[in-house]
C-alpha cells in the first residue's frame, strides 16, 4: 500500500530527527523495526544466533550511516534499513568465510504460537501450515525467498522492494508472480506425496 | 491451493519475533553503544525545524506541489485583484492588476454578475487615471496621452455595460405588474452589492439608476476632457 501523506511525513521527520544524532527517535525505530529486519535476516540465515547478531549489527551500522551524514540514499527509513541488512548480511559472510545455507529447520529454537487463543484445531492448523512453509521456504531461488519474505511477510509495497532489491518495479511484479507459483508448486508436491 | 489462500498462510510467518528478553537487551546495548558516539536528544526548538522542513520536505511531492500551484492559481485569479487594487495606472505593477482582473471575470459564470464587475473594474481604474492625472507632479505628456486613450476606453466600457444590461431592464419595466408600488426591478435579480448596481427604475435604497449612470459617466467624460481630473474622478466616485 502507498504510503500516506501522514506516514511520509512521519518518515521525513524521523530521518531529519535521525540526522540531528536524536538517540530516542533512534530507539524508537529499533522498537519499530527490530522484529521486521530480525525476521528478514533469520529466512535469509536461517539460523536463530546469527539471525540475532546481524540484526544488531544492522541496527548499528544504520547509526553509522546516521553519524557520516550519508541517509540521503533512501526514500523511506524501512527501505534504509532493508538495504542495509542485505548487505550486512552479505559482507558478513564474506568476511566471515562461511558459506550462506539456508535451513530454517531449527530445532533448539521452535517457533512457538501465540496461546492465548482458545481455537486449538485453528492454532494446529496454523502450525502446521507454518512448518510446511518453513519447510519449503528454503528450496526456493533466493531471490524468491527474499521477494516472498519482502512482500508477504513484512508487508513491503512494490516501490520500497524496487529500492531495496535494486529491481524495476516491473521486475518485481514478474519475480512475485513467479515466486507464488514455485512455492505453490512445491507445497502441492508435498501434499501430494503424503 | 488459490494464490489468496497461499498469501494467508504465509502471513502466519509473521508469528516469527526474536524473543522479547533478547530484544530488549539488545535495546539497551544498542542504547548504551550510541549514546557514547555522540547521539543526543534533540531540544524543542530544533524538534520545530525539524517538523517544518518536514512539512516542507513532504509538500514537494509532485501531486502535492501540484495541488499547491493549482490553489495558488485559483486563488490568485479568485482574490488577485484585491491584493493589486492599490496600484496604480503609472506603475509597472498595473499590468497585473489588469490580468487579475480578467483572471477574476473568467471565474464569474452568471453574464449579469460578470458585466456589473467589468463595468466596477472599468469605473475604478477611470478613477484612479484621474487620481494619477489630477497630481500636479505628474508631467509626462507621453504618460498623460497614454492614460487619456485609457480612460476613454475604460468609460466606454462602462457604457458598454450600461447599454447590455439596460434592455432586459426596461423589458421589465414595460412588463406591467398587479404587485404593489414599492416593488423593485434590478437587471438582475443576483445583483452583488458590492458590484455596480444598474437597475432599470430607482430602488428603494436609492442606488444608482441606469440613466444617472449613463449621466454620470458623460459628465465624467466631459470633466476630464477639460482636463478637471479631481472632479471626473470625484463624479466616478459616486458610481461606487
Amino acid at each position: 500500500m502507498p504510503q500516506t501523506l501522514a506516514q511520509k511525513f512521519k518518515d521525513k521527520q524521523t530521518i531529519s530527527r535521525l540526522k540531528n544524532k536524536d538517540k530516542e527517535v533512534f530507539i524508537k525505530v529499533y522498537d519499530d523495526f527490530a522484529g521486521d529486519i530480525y525476521r528478514f535476516v533469520y529466512f535469509k540465515v536461517g539460523h536463530v544466533e546469527e539471525a540475532k547478531d546481524l540484526t544488531s549489527m544492522i541496527f548499528l551500522k544504520t547509526w553509522n550511516h546516521i553519524q557520516n551524514n550519508s541517509l540521503t540514499s533512501s526514500s523511506t527509513l524501512r527501505a534504509l534499513l532493508y538495504k542495509i541488512a542485505r548487505t550486512s548480511i552479505v559482507d558478513y559472510y564474506r568476511e566471515t568465510g562461511n558459506k550462506l545455507e539456508v535451513s530454517l529447520d531449527d530445532e533448539d529454537h521452535p517457533i512457538d504460537l501465540p496461546d492465548d487463543n482458545t481455537d486449538l484445531e485453528g492454532d494446529m492448523d496454523r502450525a502446521s501450515d507454518l512448518a510446511s512453509i518453513k519447510s519449503k521456504l528454503p528450496l526456493l531461488k533466493e531471490e524468491y525467498r527474499e521477494i516472498i519474505v519482502l512482500k508477504f511477510v513484512n508487508d513491503l509495497d512494490i516501490d520500497e522492494i524496487s529500492e531495496v532489491t535494486g529491481k524495476t518495479k516491473g521486475n518485481v511484479r514478474v519475480l512475485l508472480h513467479r515466486s507464488l507459483a514455485a512455492l505453490k508448486d512445491l507445497l502441492e508436491e508435498d501434499q501430494k506425496s503424503k | 491451493m488459490t494464490d489468496r489462500d497461499l498469501i494467508k498462510k504465509l502471513g502466519n510467518l509473521k508469528e516469527i519475533k526474536p524473543d522479547s528478553s533478547w530484544l530488549k537487551a539488545n535495546r539497551d546495548s544498542l542504547y548504551t553503544q550510541i549514546s557514547n558516539s555522540g547521539a543526543t536528544e534533540t531540544s524543542v526548538w530544533s524538534a520545530f525545524v525539524i517538523n517544518f522542513k518536514s512539512v516542507l520536505k513532504t509538500a514537494s511531492a509532485p501531486a502535492i506541489s501540484f495541488a499547491a500551484l493549482m490553489l495558488i492559481l485559483l486563488g490568485t485569479s479568485a482574490y488577485g485583484h484585491l491584493l493589486l487594487a492599490r496600484t496604480k495606472p503609472n506603475q509597472s505593477l498595473y499590468i497585473a492588476r489588469e490580468i487579475s482582473e480578467k483572471a477574476k471575470l473568467t471565474t464569474i459564470l452568471n453574464t449579469v454578475e460578470r458585466e456589473q464587475m467589468a463595468s466596477k473594474f472599468a469605473a475604478n481604474n477611470a478613477q484612479d487615471i484621474t487620481n494619477v492625472l489630477a497630481d500636479p507632479s505628474f508631467k509626462n505628456e507621453q504618460e498623460i496621452a497614454k492614460l487619456s486613450d485609457k480612460f476613454n476606453q475604460e468609460i466606454k466600457t462602462v457604457q458598454n455595460t450600461v447599454a447590455k444590461v439596460q434592455q432586459p431592464a426596461v423589458q421589465k419595466i414595460d412588463t406591467p405588474t398587479t404587485t404593489n408600488s414599492d416593488e423593485v426591478f434590478s437587471a438582475s435579480n443576483e445583483k452583488d452589492n458590492v458590484g455596480l448596481s444598474i437597475a432599470g427604475i430607482e430602488t428603494q435604497e436609492g442606488t444608482t439608476t441606469i440613466s444617472t449612470t449613463t449621466k454620470l459617466v458623460e459628465e465624467a467624460q466631459s470633466l476630464f476632457n477639460e482636463k478637471k481630473y479631481k472632479e471626473a474622478g470625484e463624479v466616478l466616485n459616486k458610481l461606487k
